[in-house]
């Protein structure tokens, strides 16, 4: 007897629209997390290469003679890079931080950023009940069907101005602290997989023997030459 | 649709490395504020010494020279080949009209200073007055 599966796998109509939309959104995700790889592979290379800019001059004068010295002069650079980088950022954090103990002086508490019923910037956000998400169980795992209930929605509050302009600081204070990080962990990246091979060649198809383009003298010396043996004569045949 | 399976095969191992990606990199971070602070402090003393952290070393200092010398010597011109001095003897005949025997050949010589002598003939020396010819077997004598 054969058994049909479709008839174990008994779907509602309700449970088939769920995958489909499920398996759509699986895609979805997966679609931006590609294009996220790609992004972050193609940023670092692209800054892992500036090692070539910073370490031109020293190694086009031929002053740069062993790996070592290569090693230490480029992590030297690498490092003076990302301070020249990083002071603006430390600069703008130190600001940030300021500004941040001035407007709590004012409001005479420290200022709560993530307060979204009057003076945080999360008032301008939708704010979720997470924990009493509803659920359902699906071939007997108990798995999110709807959105959470809503607890809060979006308003503009004046006494959160300044928690406003603060998060929009802080937001460009983090992209560049990662940019900067991962620029300095690509150099570094780049310097250990690419130094060896700048004094290191590849001998596996050197040949010896071949001596082409050696003068002639050293050709007819026989140095490297292989011994060849002489042909034994071929038995005549008939015909 | 390759394009797309690609995608998302790096969407998936974007997901399964994400995790580690981050503990690299939070590791990192830290590391790399040490560092930041390193230098500050390092750049502090040597600020006071008169000496600049941040600037060129000795070692850009001198590959910078040597660059510019090597630069320097290409641009300039190949200098002139050396002119060796040398004769050219151009042999070329004159044909007599009327006359059957064969004159012999006009030999000239010319130096590389701009001279050109010509090879005389018996009639030509025998032409010229005495006081003109220096016997050389006299002084020899």
């Amino acid at each position: 007897m054969i058994l049909n599966p479709y008839i174990l796998i008994k779907l509602s109509e309700s449970e088939k629209r769920f995958l489909i939309v499920l398996f759509f959104l699986i895609v979805v995700v997966l679609f931006v997390c590609g294009l996220f790889y790609e992004g972050i592979t193609r940023f670092m290379a692209r800054q892992g290469e500036d090692i070539g800019r910073l370490m031109a001059t020293q190694v086009e004068s031929g002053y740069i003679s062993s790996l070592k010295q290569f090693k230490r002069n480029s992590y030297r650079k690498s490092r003076l890079e990302f301070y020249r980088q990083f002071i603006k950022t430390f600069i703008m954090m130190i600001i940030w931080f300021a500004i941040y103990g001035t407007v709590s002086i004012f409001y005479r508490h420290w200022l709560d950023l993530f307060d979204y019923t009057s003076e945080g910037f999360t008032t301008l956000l939708w704010k979720f009940d997470y924990a009493n998400t509803p659920r359902t169980t699906f071939f007997g795992m108990s798995i999110i069907s709807d959105w959470p209930p809503l607890l809060h929605k979006p308003f503009f509050s004046a006494k959160a101005i300044p928690s406003y302009l603060l998060a929009v600081f802080g937001i460009v204070i983090i992209i560049l602290f990662v940019g900067q990080v991962l620029s300095y962990l690509a150099r570094t990246i780049f310097i250990i997989q690419h130094s060896k091979k700048m004094f290191t060649r590849d001998l596996r198809d050197y040949k010896l023997s071949d001596l082409s383009a050696a003068p002639a003298e050293l050709q007819e010396s026989g140095v490297n030459i292989p011994e060849v043996k002489p042909k034994e004569p071929l038995p005549p045949t008939n015909g | 649709m390759k394009g797309l399976f690609k995608r998302l095969g790096q969407g998936i191992l974007f997901i399964l490395a994400l995790p580690f990606g981050i503990a690299i990199f939070i590791l990192f971070s830290i590391y790399a504020i040490i560092t930041f602070f390193y230098t500050f402090f390092s750049a502090i003393p040597a600020f006071f010494k008169g000496e600049n952290v941040f600037g060129p070393t000795e070692l850009d200092i001198a590959a910078s020279t040597r660059l510019a010398e090597q630069k320097l010597a290409a641009q300039q011109p190949p200098p002139p080949p050396v002119v060796q001095p040398s004769t050219t003897i151009n042999l070329f005949t004159v044909q007599q009209p009327g006359t059957e025997q064969v004159p012999p050949p006009q030999v000239t010589y010319t130096q590389s200073d701009g001279v050109t002598y010509r090879r005389v003939t018996e009639q030509e020396v025998a032409a010229l007055p005495e006081e003109t010819i220096i016997d050389n077997s006299e002084e020899q004598k």
